[in-house]
């Protein structure tokens, strides 16, 4: 696919959310929202991004910059934002790496909570075991290749924690 | 490390052209003069000259005899110069042509030589018996060849000849073309007789030693005689400070060039030391001291500096060997075109204090890199809770070091200039340029980040990234603004003056002098002038006279007070009488005559000449007029619009008292609309009264725009370099912020951005920031040809859209087209890869 298509693949299909939130530092968390929705062409485009900022409850933070938002304000405006064109996979990459745990259990729980209420699938790459416990699908890669998969009800809390190079990534699927 | 300081090496670059500029101009006219002063004696073609624009008195001659004696004057010759028509000999041919005539005898050259077209060697015998030597423009014009005869006044002439170089040539400003013939027969021509503006020279080859002597003397008993002594000495002392004083003027436009480097240079070092942060606080955390760091970056300034500088030394020697080749013939022969050591030192010196002042106020950063930002994870700077950045508070030791720079700055200045004055004139020209610049990003800046409401999504982001964290936008419009500043202000003085001295162009004003017309032939000549145009003319009588003593006080040129002003003091000045004002002149001062003719001797004199030697109104005014003396009383003060005068004079007499004196008159008229009509005029008028000269102003004005072009060409040359290094600078801030473009470029692309939306938003983005430049640039140009062409030029000031216009979008585009293309393989990057790296 040439860079064009797999950018029309990007704006339709799929959402991102990444460790480093990567908002763009020069526009307000609901201008941040609104790229996407815009790029795509949408015409509701502004009310919808009230909308997604009120799901993830940031309605007083609308006018801040990236750089007056916390970490965990950060990652949620990038969760909207990746919801924004209503994807229908959603990539995270560690989104709670750069986070407390009390930030990223929210982030967290926003993510699921949102995937539900929108109908998408969740891929979360994670170090987090408790996370990766709470996936309806778990595949854990050693070295880059599948250690294991195992379904939510299946799972025995055999992937020996402590292995450095393990990645562990969450399906959630409804 | 390595690869972040290449980046930088396109500000030194710029720092490298400024330094080049500079020693190679500062190297070309040290050149220059080193040749030409060394052979003033062969500008002036001799040791010593006296010179006189009366024929010579007999006291005057015997006082020269008697001081010229063999033990002191090896050889001594003497030339006539006029200004005269000359026109074919055939009467059937057609064309007349004003010229500079030179009457010489053997052994004349005393210093200097001939070439003559074809490789002949000069010698009199061409000369004799109604031979004249000419130059290649008249051949051309009046379509002549060796062996055609011409007539100058009344004598018949065979050119002999023709030459491509004269002795004493200096290649300055001249009515017409040279024409040598035989002193003696100049006498016979007419030309010499009274009225004529004959200048007489007498040539000496002084001998080794006696030179000063003979020139005191000279000067001591000459005195009060209305003649003028040179030597050698006083033109080579004269032409280095013209030289010198040109050489120092033009490095400034190469100081503009090195400044712009610098800001260049200053901007860099922010965004360099912002990028470095994490590297000086690990240097910080191992136990560098924030001195000790300063120091070591501040090392790596000065040797990019100096290696800059040296590029630019190598850049002045190739210009140099451009120069070799190309304008050789322009240039005096045996001119050596090597860089002076002078030239280089100051170069080298230039470029490395500018770095170096540049940075400094940068560096001092890295006192405030605290370690422990390697712990937090703080994003860009400090900001307060609405959204603006936090202004620190300058401490002592910047402010310190800010009034450092300024002083090193003011000294570089007025180093480059030669005077504090014009360097601090020069300095604050350009801050108040910069300032103007810098506002205007800064307004632009504050006015996009309240535009939210565009539309469009590409315009948006465009515009709001003029104003990302760590953006170039001032920098860029500074170094652009500054560069199209430059460019534009010169095209734009230019136009005005091309406009004010083209008076063909205005309708109502002359366009051709009628001179030298005796008071004989006034009835024929206007209507000869009446059939010709339709109008009768206005012949106005003039009387030519030499200022002799003010207040009693006699004109001395030896006097240091006096000799500043010899120029208008030693002249001689066309005067005239009439009852009243012409419509172009203003009282300033004083009361005007009434229209009655008075024998009391009373003077008018503009407003230029008020402080001349003392003169004002009351003073008393003895003027010489063809040997005799007459003193009048300044009773009023004129102003002259020389923009709408037919004629202009400087000294007015009440009617009554020069009605005696000998006098010429001139009319000014306008000629024929055509070319061919206005050549057969002239001929028709010469065959009639060969005595009266004809300057053609349309001719006049072509030669002095064909000088202006050159200097133009060479004064936009420089501004070229100013605009390069503008360019420059913005390829290097477009790289300096690469980084952040690829990592917007890679989040707007996994938002599913295509290349077209991000072509747009480079476009837009660049399009605007050219717009911006243009715009303040084209305002600062417009306020500086204005300030200078009423105030210095005194001319009315012309405003010219079309070349504003053409600047603006020139810049546009320039500033477009290098943005996008050094940004466009941005658009190539894959953008997974970069997010996840960061």
């Amino acid at each position: 696919m040439s860079e064009d298509q797999l950018a029309e693949l990007r704006s339709t299909k799929i959402g991102f959310v990444f460790q480093s939130f990567h908002l763009i530092p020069s526009l307000t968390a609901l201008e941040n929202i609104l790229v996407p929705m815009e790029i795509a062409g949408l015409v509701d485009a502004p009310e919808r991004a009230r909308q997604l900022l009120r799901d993830v409850d940031l309605q007083a933070r609308a006018h801040h910059y990236p750089s007056q938002l916390s970490g965990g304000e950060k990652q949620r405006v990038a969760i909207a934002r990746a919801f924004a064109n209503e994807p229908s996979i959603m990539l995270a990459d560690e989104p709670t790496g750069n986070l407390d745990s009390r930030n990223g259990r929210h982030v967290f729980e926003l993510m699921v909570e949102m995937n539900r209420r929108r109908g998408a699938t969740l891929v979360l790459v994670t170090h987090d075991h408790e996370l990766a416990a709470e996936a309806s699908r778990r595949l854990s890669l050693r070295d880059g290749r599948v250690a294991s998969d195992s379904d939510n009800e299946a799972r025995a809390g055999s992937d020996g924690g402590g292995r450095k190079t393990e990645e562990a990534i969450g399906v959630a699927s409804s | 490390m390595r690869s972040s300081w290449r980046r930088l090496l396109f500000f030194f670059l710029c720092i490298g052209i400024g330094v080049g500029s500079i020693v190679a101009l500062r190297s070309t006219i040290q050149n220059i003069n080193r040749t030409v002063a060394g052979e003033a004696r062969a500008l002036l073609t001799a040791d010593v000259q006296v010179d006189s624009t009366r024929p010579w008195k007999t006291e005057t001659l015997q006082t020269i005899e008697r001081l010229a004696r063999p033990g002191v004057v090896e050889a001594r010759t003497e030339t006539i110069e006029a200004n005269t028509m000359v026109r074919p000999a055939d009467t059937a041919r057609e064309g007349a042509m004003m010229v500079e005539l030179k009457g010489i005898e053997p052994p004349y050259p005393l210093y200097g030589d001939f070439k003559l077209t074809g490789g002949r060697a000069f010698d009199h015998a061409l000369l004799a018996d109604g031979g004249a030597v000419v130059a290649p423009l008249l051949m051309e014009r009046l379509n002549l060849r060796v062996g055609d005869r011409v007539k100058i006044g009344e004598s018949t002439f065979e050119i002999r000849g023709q030459f491509d170089y004269e002795p004493g040539s200096g290649g300055g400003f001249r009515l017409g073309p040279r024409v040598f013939v035989a002193r003696s027969a100049i006498e016979a021509t007419g030309l010499t007789g009274f009225g004529s503006r004959a200048r007489r020279r007498i040539l000496f080859k002084v001998r080794e030693g006696e030179l000063e002597g003979f020139v005191r003397t000279l000067r001591g008993e000459l005195k009060g005689q209305l003649v003028t002594v040179n030597s050698y000495k006083d033109s080579q002392e004269n032409l280095s400070e013209q030289f010198t004083r040109t050489e120092n003027y033009l490095s400034l436009t190469g100081l503009i060039v090195l400044v712009l480097g610098g800001i260049g240079v200053s901007s860099v070092t922010r965004v360099f030391i912002e990028q470095k942060k994490q590297t000086i606080a690990v240097l910080k955390c191992i136990g560098g001291t924030g001195r000790q760091i300063t120091a070591a970056y501040l090392a790596q300034v000065i040797s990019l500096g100096l290696l800059g500088s040296l590029l630019g030394v190598a850049l002045a020697r190739g210009a140099l060997l451009l120069v070799a080749h190309y304008f050789t013939q322009a240039l005096p022969p045996g001119m050596s075109y090597g860089l002076t050591r002078g030239a280089i030192a100051q170069g080298l010196g230039l470029g490395v204090l500018v770095s170096i002042l540049f940075s400094a106020l940068p560096l001092l950063r890295i006192r405030r890199i605290k370690p422990n930002m390697l712990l937090r994870d703080e994003e860009g700077d400090v900001v307060d809770g609405r959204g603006r950045r936090r202004r620190r508070r300058p401490d002592a030791l910047r402010l310190l070091t800010g009034a450092l720079v300024v002083l090193g700055l003011v000294f570089l200045s007025s180093w480059q200039a030669g005077s504090i004055r014009v360097g601090l004139i020069f300095l604050s020209g350009l801050a108040v340029t910069a300032a103007l610049l810098y506002g205007a990003a800064f307004l632009l800046v504050l006015l996009v980040r309240r535009a939210r409401n565009i539309r469009s999504f590409a315009l948006r982001q465009a515009v709001s990234s003029l104003h990302r964290p760590g953006n170039q936008t001032r920098v860029i419009i500074m170094a652009v603004g500054l560069g199209a500043f430059v460019v534009m202000a010169i095209q734009s003085l230019q136009t005005n003056l091309l406009n004010e001295i083209d008076i063909s162009r205005r309708a109502q004003l002359p366009n051709m002098f009628l001179i030298d017309i005796q008071t004989d032939q006034k009835q024929g000549v206007e209507n000869l002038i009446e059939g010709a145009t339709g109008v009768r003319p206005e012949l106005i009588p003039t009387v030519r006279a030499r200022i002799y003593a003010i207040d009693g006080r006699e004109i001395d040129l030896e006097q240091r007070e006096m000799r500043e002003q010899r120029g208008r003091l030693g002249r001689e000045y066309v005067v005239t009488y009439r009852p009243r004002l012409e419509s172009n002149e203003t009282l300033v001062a004083g009361r005007f005559w009434d229209a009655t003719p008075s024998t009391e001797p009373e003077v008018s004199i503009e407003e230029g000449m008020r402080g001349l030697a003392g003169l004002d109104l009351g003073s008393n005014i003895t003027f010489d007029i063809v040997g005799r003396k007459l003193t009048a009383r300044v009773t009023s003060i004129r102003r002259v619009d020389w923009r709408n005068s037919r004629t202009g004079f400087m000294v007015l007499f009440r009617p009554g008292v020069l009605e005696s004196a000998p006098q010429m008159l001139i009319a000014p008229i306008n000629g024929p609309e055509s070319e061919p009509a206005r050549s057969r005029f002239q001929r028709a008028l010469l065959d009639q009264y060969p005595n009266i000269s004809v300057i053609d102003v349309a001719e006049v004005v072509s030669t002095i725009s064909r000088i202006l072009n050159n200097v133009t060409l060479a004064v936009s040359f420089l501004g070229g370099f100013v605009l390069l290094c503008g360019v420059l600078i913005l390829v290097g801030s477009i790289a300096m912020t690469k980084y952040q473009r690829i990592y917007e470029v890679a989040v707007l692309k996994t938002l599913g951005a295509k290349r077209k939306v991000l072509l747009v938003i480079l476009f837009v983005e660049y399009g605007l920031l050219g717009l911006v430049a243009g715009i303040v640039g084209a305002l600062a140009a417009l306020a500086l040809s204005y300030a200078v062409t009423r105030f210095i030029f005194e001319i009315p000031w012309d405003f010219s859209l079309t070349v504003i216009l053409a600047g603006i979008a020139a810049t546009i585009a320039l500033v477009t087209i290098v943005g996008v293309t050094s940004s466009f393989n941005v658009l190539t990057r894959k953008p997974l890869a970069i997010l996840r790296a960061q």
